[in-house]
């Protein structure tokens, strides 16, 4: 592939545009944005680049700034999804994007079904749409399949990720804190007995045990996983009757607690004769997310309280008869390291790493089949190229293998 | 026989008279408050023919004087919130009546005022009069603690006095006035170092630390603004160095970020977008619940929904006879159930403030306390100290102490 165009030119899609700077094959990459500013600051470092200034709610232009692109990732927020899909359709481009949802007034199963119905649409071009793929939906779904295959029947995954990267200085999220507080607020699904609940905020708080970090609190939180697993449980995933998505750490605890007090409500109330919205006042108040080097150089500056994580798939099953569970950690640099080798956060270096890993398998043809799919329909040969490439980026993976013998 | 009036029909003023009215010395009981109606609910609440209810407004000086006058009492109990101690105190005063409360509205307010109750130590002096102040958890029983340790000691290197709670409720609940409190959590704290007073930044201090059971864990605790800090080392008797209150929560780091990271205690109005202008303190206080009344209260423990527990700790180091002691103590107390199911409508916080109120008002009309003018309670000999503590077991609360020597 000699031309990629990336559209969405934030924390992932310059990450990922920056991995592809350094790639031989590659002859030319499209950054686009709404952003001037972004697309041009971004050109200005990579050596390959061309900035274009895109509006994604007009396909037209996706598709004017991505001709003889033999590749589309898409960085955006999963709004533009669809526009961005049909663009790759109307340019005979393979897609990638990093997530489903969340998409206003669909609900997590639409968003993903939506995708999904272009399955068939993806298969006449010849063309693969592969959804989801940064580290949480990515690599989870891969550790997945991994582990489901290791089994015969397959009756439960669970998905954790612990973020305890947490500063001196306060940063409540290491993404968008609006999106973040979007996601916490909202209902999460998950996938029991072969149906998809919504279940309430913040559902079932638990103690999970995490090797080498010990026990830390987790809740049922809004994600792609149980979604595409769910639909995806006969095809590859032998069965599974139950799929959950749980997340934790202190910045989840402040958003459970702004929650609680109502502070994250999207419904206005009358402040002494105003009428404003909590959530509005909220995000506006929250600080972002630090972008740019010197700003995570600042953070880092005035010191860490905590810098823990643990990224977990646990997937139970049986296999000759016996009781399997199988436990997957990932492994990847925290905040100072991340810093350290890329300039960049923990966040967007274990997912734009992750995503970036996909793009590197479509560059070099090991992407095998067409269609939409999400990784855990990846085959073995792709998983392992996957994993292998992983690897060299100190992205590790080790499993678990617990068998009740009677 | 003895004559109380209660000023404030709030959630002391139960426990108060609930206890007072068991008491076989005690004729009778007057409940006041502006809010007639809560007063009278109270008194109905209560059930005691001992117990009657009126109004009073505590703004109004000449009128509670003459009321108490007239009604020949023998103890004025100052139950409201602090910010009428000037007024109940001028009020007992004129009465010629020995007065109790059991908070301090202003922590230092002039060079060699500890709180503001000292403003009027001459006149009560003058008078004969006892005016008890800070005569309830804490202050008041931590007072107590601290002087059983001092009293073993010669010298005090280091005293701290915590107050932790849990409260664990599927929804947002207040066992407490959470706008006091956070208007507290904004301020700075003052601290005893080097014997003298020292202000010191809201939520510094930051310290970890392991509760005994029931607790049984470990809580971070900040600097608080509270009386003990800057009474016990003036009162206690014993010459001390250092002395400090913290005070702690699960959510203690939740209202930190709040106060600090978001700005949410701020006054000054923001633009949020939209010409649309708010002061975010407002907005949190339209949005936190208001103390809950104790038929939600009842509800709540009943349901199960609803748990929690305080303990209060004072730790000491110092020398006696030029050799090293440690001491550590701690309370055992009902927890919230366990305290409503006792006296219906309270909860662990407000037993632990009021029963040892309640029995520092008995000592009061038992002639068992035998200082006049204006004291808090470390002035307390060891009879007396010995005497709160049999009155407060006698209601679930006990205090355990452990010496260390070096």
């Amino acid at each position: 592939m000699k031309k990629i165009l990336v559209m969405g030119c934030g924390a992932q899609g310059s990450t990922i545009a920056k991995r592809l700077d350094e790639e031989p094959s590659v002859e030319q990459i499209v950054c686009a944005d709404y952003d001037r500013k972004a697309v041009e600051e971004l050109e200005k470092t990579l050596n390959k680049a061309k900035a274009v200034v895109v509006d994604a709610t007009k396909v037209d232009d996706i598709v004017t700034a991505g001709e003889g692109c033999e590749l589309i990732v898409n960085g955006l927020a999963p709004e533009f999804n669809m526009n961005v899909m049909d663009a790759a359709l109307r340019l005979g481009a393979h897609y990638q994007d990093m997530a489903s949802g969340p998409v206003s007034d669909i609900g997590f199963v639409d968003a993903v079904k939506r995708q999904f119905g272009r399955d068939q649409e993806f298969k006449d071009a010849g063309l693969a749409c592969l959804t989801n793929t940064g580290s949480a939906p990515g690599i989870a779904n891969v550790l997945t399949r991994e582990a489901v295959d290791l089994l015969e029947r397959c009756s439960r995954i669970d998905i954790f990720v612990y973020d305890g990267i947490w500063s001196n200085k306060f940063i409540p999220f290491w993404w968008s804190p609006e999106t973040a507080f979007g996601d916490m607020a909202a209902e999460p699904v998950v996938f029991k007995n072969g149906e998809f609940i919504r279940v309430k905020p913040f559902n079932d708080p638990q103690m999970t045990e995490f090797r080498g970090l010990g026990l830390r609190r987790m809740v049922d939180h809004e994600h792609e996983e149980p979604v595409t697993m769910g639909l995806l449980a006969d095809r590859v995933l032998k069965g599974v009757q139950e799929v959950n998505f749980r997340y934790g750490g202190p910045g989840l605890e402040l958003a459970e607690a702004f929650y609680k007090m109502g502070l994250l409500s999207e419904e206005p109330i009358d402040v002494k004769g105003t009428e404003i919205v909590p959530m509005d006042l909220i995000s506006a108040l929250t600080p972002p997310a630090p972008k740019y080097p010197e700003e995570i150089a600042a953070v880092l500056k005035e010191g860490m309280v905590s810098e823990e994580g643990a990224f977990l798939v646990r997937v139970e099953g049986t296999r000759e008869g016996r009781n399997v569970r199988i436990d997957s950690y990932a492994g990847a640099p925290g905040l100072t390291e991340s810093f350290e080798k890329a300039g960049i956060t923990h966040e967007s270096y274990f997912t734009g790493q992750a995503a970036f890993i996909f793009t590197k398998m479509f560059l070099h043809g090991k992407i095998n089949q067409r269609g939409v799919f999400p990784p855990e329909v990846l085959e073995a040969e792709e998983r392992a190229y996957y994993l292998a490439e992983a690897a060299k980026l100190d992205i590790t993976v080790d499993q678990y293998v617990e068998t009740r013998l009677y | 026989m003895k004559k109380v009036i209660l000023i404030g029909a709030g959630a002391q003023a139960t426990v108060i008279s609930g206890v007072l009215s068991r008491a076989s010395d005690v004729s009778e009981i007057l409940v006041t408050d502006i809010d007639e109606v809560r007063a009278k609910e109270l008194a109905e609440v209560n059930g005691s023919e001992k117990v009657s209810a009126e109004k009073i407004d505590a703004s109004d000086i000449d009128a509670m004087a003459a009321r108490m006058k007239a009604g020949g009492f023998d103890l004025v109990v100052n139950a409201t919130i602090p910010m009428f101690v000037h007024q109940v105190m001028k009020a007992s005063l004129s009465a010629g009546i020995d007065y109790i409360d059991m908070a301090s509205n202003e922590i230092y307010p002039k060079p060699d005022v500890p709180v503001e109750q000292f403003f009027y130590a001459k006149e009560w002096e003058k008078a004969g009069l006892r005016c008890l102040t800070g005569g309830g958890g804490d202050p008041g029983l931590t007072n107590i603690m601290a002087k059983d340790a001092a009293l073993d000691l010669d010298e005090i290197d280091y005293m701290s006095i915590k107050d932790y709670g849990i409260a664990d409720c599927d929804e947002p609940v207040a066992l407490w006035s959470m706008r006091t409190y956070l208007e507290d959590c904004f301020l700075p704290a003052t601290i005893w170092e080097n014997g003298k007073p020292k202000e010191v930044a809201p939520f510094t201090g930051q310290e970890d630390y392991y509760f005994p059971a029931p607790l049984d864990l470990t809580g971070r605790c900040y600097f608080h603004d509270h009386e003990e800090a800057v009474t016990i080392p003036l009162f206690c008797g014993t010459p001390m160095k250092y002395c400090d209150f913290k005070l702690g929560e699960p959510g203690s780091d939740v209202w930190k970020f709040l106060i600090q990271g978001l700005g949410l205690m701020d006054e000054e109005k923001i633009d949020f977008g939209g010409g649309c202008r708010v002061s975010p303190r407002d907005m949190l206080f339209k949005l936190i619940p208001d103390t809950a009344p104790p038929k939600e209260q009842i509800e709540l423990y009943e349901s199960g929904r609803l748990s929690s527990r305080l303990m209060l700790t004072c730790d000491v180091i110092g020398k006696k006879d030029g050799k090293e002691k440690t001491i550590k103590m701690w309370t055992n107390s009902p927890d919230g159930a366990e305290a409503c199911r006792k006296i219906p409508g309270t909860n662990d916080v407000s037993w632990m403030t009021s029963i040892p109120a309640s029995v520092f008002s008995l000592m009061m009309l038992r002639g068992q306390v035998d200082h006049v003018g204006v004291f808090p309670p470390e002035v307390f000999t060891r009879k007396e100290v010995e005497t709160l503590y049999q009155g407060i077991e006698e209601w679930g609360i006990t205090v355990h102490k452990e010496t260390k020597f070096t």
